[in-house]
């Protein structure tokens, strides 16, 4: 056996786990070699040597400490501890405390008109406008009596403060601002109901319309002369309509002077009405050749909507509508006033001829005057060629 | 052995005096295998203390197919070897910890320091023996983690080869290669001073 076999074995050799052959064998080694004979002993004194460190005994008091240790809760057990025991304590606590979270969601709730509104908006089943269809126009022949919307939800919910509405009252400002074709649609509400001897104002108003988007007569010649108000700025300027529209259900009623029939009273109720209505029924009422009606529209239009840009338009129309009337001097009256306080409508040539014509029929020859204005200020203008035939044969 | 089961149940169900009997029965030898792993009384102390707390808390998981001492010996070993890898990935404190123990060393053989003290014969001799049980500790700090285990297990704690692999869950021929290489290891680190002698 050669010598690095034998130092293989000295671990077995040292545990006395070797036996038979083997053992003989390497006996028989160490006792002819020296050198493993001095390596087995190195290897026994260093075995010895660390055996002799032996067992060490802990402090005094080791197990006690541990115990405590061992008694001694963590952390997480001193926490879940403290949140639930002693139970007789901590459940009476935790279940107040949590009624008064529950209480204090309620409070919250109820004294926050947004989170109510906001409740609402999601869980109301029908639609306030809808609701206020019926209430919204008024009786045929007795005064009106529409509550605006917001005095009527404030009568359903008194304890609701009051800036309730205006969110509604912006946003149906905002509708109308950008939305003309539902401002149409809610026009119907708030328009009285006709009286039983004007058959359908609205079919007419949306025939006139309808004719005032075609070339017609008169209106169509106008047109030609030069383009209506309702085109250049009418119901294209929904700005200044919307205000109004906004103010008729809040504003006090101011009924007309003694409407004398019955469609002064629908004119009375019309506080209500837009110049939209008014303009268009009169524009109606002119085509159907109906101009006393005409001219109340139109005379209503310009005294409540003075500052509508179809004012100088509505003008010549209710002048139109005196000469239809043959009611000349007032004709004259009303042509003077578009000339005088419109002096750059492009209506003014129209408005001069039929001045002029309107003086000579009265037998002003002033209107020879009128014709030549009209021929000097506005030669290219078609109604200067009218103005030169008319001169030629009334004013030699 | 029974005694330990009788203790071990009596523990489980939460008499925490049952468990510090055990601990009593057991504290020599889990501290001795921690002062010679760590080779410093204050952290073996803690590491000791941290075992006996592990092996309550997993009283649950000891079904008793073994005996309870084997089943310690296994928990004490691995949170040895777990412990001195956790602090090797910390070579800061693993360095503090070194030079700790390399001044505690001395600390180790108070048996020889209070029998100078005490004047008792054979002082030189005594004298050699602590110097060499210094060494040694020194050199065995100087071991693998796992040669060193072994090397306690066997030569200092007296566990037999059976219940080394069991405690370490390892083959017999894995346990005897690894204490001779451990044993050869510290014999040639050891033969200067021994040669001296």
């Amino acid at each position: 056996m050669k010598c690095d076999q034998v130092r293989q074995a000295f671990s077995d050799l040292y545990d006395e786990r070797l036996s038979g052959p083997p053992l003989v064998t390497i006996t028989q080694h160490l006792a002819t070699c020296q050198d493993c004979r001095a390596e087995w002993a190195d290897f026994r004194k260093a075995m010895l040597a660390v055996s002799d460190l032996g067992r060490a005994e802990p402090s005094l008091g080791f197990a006690a400490r541990v115990r405590r240790r061992i008694e001694t809760p963590t952390r997480f057990q001193r926490f879940l501890h403290g949140f639930f025991f002693p139970l007789r304590v901590k459940v009476p606590i935790q279940a107040l405390a949590l009624l008064l979270v529950a209480f204090a969601g309620v409070l919250l709730y109820q004294r926050s008109p947004e989170l109510r509104r906001g409740t609402d908006l999601y869980s109301a089943p029908a639609p306030p406008v809808g609701r206020e269809v019926p209430v919204t126009r008024p009786a045929p022949a007795g005064p009106p009596v529409t509550k605006p919307p917001a005095e009527e939800r404030l009568q359903a919910r008194p304890s609701e403060p009051v800036p309730a509405s205006p969110p509604r009252a912006a946003l149906e400002g905002e509708r109308d601002r950008a939305a003309p074709a539902f401002r149409d649609e809610v026009k119907p509400l708030e328009k009285p109901a006709p009286p039983a001897d004007v058959p359908k104002t609205e079919e007419t108003a949306r025939e006139s319309r309808a004719k005032t988007a075609e070339p017609d007569v008169p209106v169509g010649r106008l047109r030609q002369v030069a383009p209506p108000a309702a085109e250049s700025g009418g119901p294209a300027a929904p700005s200044q309509l919307a205000p109004k529209a906004l103010a008729v259900p809040q504003a006090a009623p101011k009924p007309r002077e003694a409407p004398a029939s019955g469609k002064e009273a629908q004119t009375s109720a019309g506080q209500l009405r837009s110049a939209d209505e008014l303009y268009f029924d009169a524009l109606a009422d002119s085509a159907r050749q109906r101009y006393d009606r005409s001219i109340e529209d139109f005379r209503a239009f310009i005294d409540q909507h003075p500052r509508d840009t179809r004012v100088p338009e509505a003008r010549l129309r209710l002048a139109d509508a005196y000469v239809a009337e043959r009611r000349l001097a007032e004709a004259v009256q009303e042509y003077e006033t578009l000339v005088r306080e419109f002096p750059g409508s492009p209506l003014l040539p129209a408005a001069l001829f039929k001045l002029g014509q309107a003086r000579l029929d009265l037998g002003d020859r002033s209107g020879c005057q009128s014709l030549r204005n009209l021929i000097v200020r506005y030669p290219q203008a078609p109604e200067a060629a009218l103005a030169r035939e008319t001169l030629s044969a009334r004013c030699p | 052995m029974d005694e330990d089961r009788s203790l071990v149940d009596r523990a489980r169900a939460g008499d925490t005096q049952a468990f510090e009997t055990l601990v009593r029965r057991y504290q020599r030898w889990v501290f001795t295998l921690a002062l010679r792993m760590l080779g410093d009384r204050a952290e073996a102390e803690d590491m000791a203390q941290e075992i006996l707390l592990k092996a309550y808390r997993g009283l649950g998981r000891f079904k008793g197919a073994s005996r309870f001492s084997t089943w310690l010996y296994s928990i004490a070993s691995h949170h040895c070897l777990n412990s001195l890898q956790a602090r090797r990935r910390r070579p800061a404190s693993s360095s503090g910890g070194a030079m700790r123990s390399q001044a505690r060393v001395e600390e180790d053989s108070p048996t020889a320091v209070d029998q100078l003290a005490n004047g008792a014969p054979r002082a030189d001799a005594m004298l050699e023996r602590a110097e060499l049980a210094r060494v040694v500790q020194a050199e065995l700090r100087n071991l693998r983690a796992d040669h060193r285990l072994i090397l306690i297990l066997r030569d200092i704690q007296g566990l037999s080869y059976e219940e080394i692999a069991d405690a370490l869950r390892l083959e017999l021929g894995t346990v005897r290669s690894r204490l001779h290489r451990a044993r050869m290891e510290l014999k040639t680190r050891l033969t200067p001073y021994l040669k001296s002698e």
